[in-house]
């Protein structure tokens, strides 16, 4: 059966695929379920899922147009995913769907575009 | 080899030690639960970390690493202080101090917490989970400063030897109970470029401004989320989202993602983990900030039942730890001066914290 964390971790890559189509992403955090309430109280139930994966195009970054490119990707996939003003050099995006929360970060500084997101365990 | 990377290399021999004694122990059947689990802990922490590099083609490839901890302790409880990413290269450090019922064996969550900040700071930044006092293992024991007192010399010593590990700009960000070892901290001597308390029960009685514990140029930025029974009941001290110096960030913005209760702080895309990097990376003109009350936000749907809880809860702690002064909303005076001396300039528009949307 198919885990909201399997789907997230194959949206990550699919779309990050879909920004950068000549590089091979890299799924560079996936540690299995935690608990989210951890820094208050570890003692509680794992459950969600964190999943990082990176890209870039190291030649000739641009965040901004990832960072949108990244967006439409996401939308195309039935995600609702928004743009926010860039923040000193900071480039980021957000997308949902179905429990499923993502952070896209691209920077001035960095030709590496990370896509975060959360996942419920199931 | 460097101070550092001999640092790293003694304690992955440390768990490298640790682990084959407890699987020696599995093996020969004597083993208890609690060994097994700390086994998996110990394994789990002896996995490489993935990060991404460039090769000589262009192409962008995987890269392993161990996990670099600047201090472990297996044994018992266990503690651990764990540094994400290149400490050599750093600009920005965020020093990350959880809070009770945290061990050894739920490091994972506050390395994911660590990671979050970091990825939220961007290129140039250095995440570190310390855990490196005696966190709590419950609320009678979390009602007791006990711990925070204990822990924040430690913090204090640690932040001074960090200042000559590093030149980077320092931030100190303090979740809950570990926001109370924070304080103790800077109440010995800790030192930090900035400071960050989210969810706070309080420090001490008498602490009941920023200028208490860090002094110009050194700042404190304070989250309080709507329901954060925890910051109202004020179980160690005056709530430092009162503080009439202290810049009270905003937890929630436009965006979907939520920040209530206690445990919501560090979600992805919220606006309380945006105001933390952009603290973290000096980006302080982009913070965005609040002046909510307390009764402004137990209007809220849960906010009767919720004054009743802090109330109890208060009564609870009221014993060990009472609070002394009544919670002041930030005045207008303070919050003029507050936004006329930021560093950085601008002052973003106040944002409303609403009901959960």
């Amino acid at each position: 059966m198919t885990t909201p964390r399997d789907t997230l971790r194959a949206e990550l890559l699919a779309v990050a695929a879909a920004v950068v189509p000549d590089q091979q992403p890299v799924v560079t955090h996936d540690p299995g379920p935690i608990n989210p309430g951890v820094l208050f109280d570890g003692r509680g139930a794992a459950t969600i899922a964190r999943i990082t994966v990176e890209t870039g195009n190291p030649t000739a970054p641009d965040p901004a147009a990832a960072v949108t490119a990244a967006a439409e990707a996401f939308r195309a996939r039935g995600w609702t995913a928004t743009t926010a003003p860039a923040e000193d050099g900071h480039y980021r995006a957000t997308a949902t769907r179905d429990g499923l929360d993502v952070a896209v970060h691209a920077w001035a500084t960095d030709w590496r575009i990370t896509l975060t997101g959360e996942a419920p365990v199931s | 080899m460097s101070e550092l990377a001999e640092r790293f290399r003694a304690n992955h021999a440390r768990l490298l030690a640790a682990r084959n004694r407890l699987h020696a122990a599995v093996a020969a059947g004597t083993a208890t639960a609690a060994e097994r689990k700390r086994l998996d802990t110990l394994t789990e922490l002896l996995t490489p970390v993935k990060g991404t590099a460039i090769d000589a083609d262009g192409k962008v490839v995987e890269v392993h690493r161990p996990r670099q901890f600047l201090e472990l302790d297996p044994e018992g409880q266990g503690r651990a202080v764990e540094v994400l990413g290149d400490l050599d290269q750093a600009r920005n450090v965020a020093v990350l101090v959880p809070g009770m019922g945290n061990s050894l064996d739920t490091f994972r969550g506050q390395s994911d917490r660590a990671d979050l900040i970091r990825a939220e700071a961007g290129p140039g930044t250095v995440a570190i989970a310390w855990l490196d006092y005696a966190s709590p293992q419950g609320l009678a024991a979390a009602a007791s400063k006990q711990a925070a007192l204990d822990g924040g010399p430690r913090l204090a010593a640690f932040l001074t030897e960090l200042d000559e590990l590093t030149d980077a700009t320092t931030t100190l960000v303090g979740h809950s109970y570990g926001s109370d070892v924070v304080g103790q901290a800077l109440l010995h001597g800790a030192r930090a470029d900035r400071v960050v308390l989210t969810g706070s029960p309080g420090i001490a009685k008498y602490v009941d401004e920023a200028a208490d514990i860090v002094q110009p140029p050194t700042r404190l930025y304070v989250e309080r989320a709507p329901g954060d029974y925890v910051s109202y009941s004020e179980w160690h001290g005056p709530d430092p989202a009162t503080f009439p110096d202290a810049i009270r960030m905003a937890t929630n913005g436009d965006d979907p993602v939520s920040v209530h209760w206690h445990n919501e702080y560090y979600r992805v895309n919220s606006e309380a983990l945006r105001n933390i990097g952009r603290v973290v990376r000096g980006d302080l003109a982009s913070i965005t900030t609040t002046d909510t009350t307390r009764a402004q936000e137990t209007k809220l749907a849960w906010g009767t039942m919720l004054n009743r809880a802090a109330g109890v809860a208060a009564k609870v702690y009221g014993g060990l730890a009472p609070p002394t002064q009544a919670a002041r909303p930030p005045s207008a005076e303070s919050a003029a001066r507050t936004a006329g001396t930021r560093p950085g300039g601008a002052h973003r528009p106040r944002t409303s914290e609403g009901p959960r949307r």
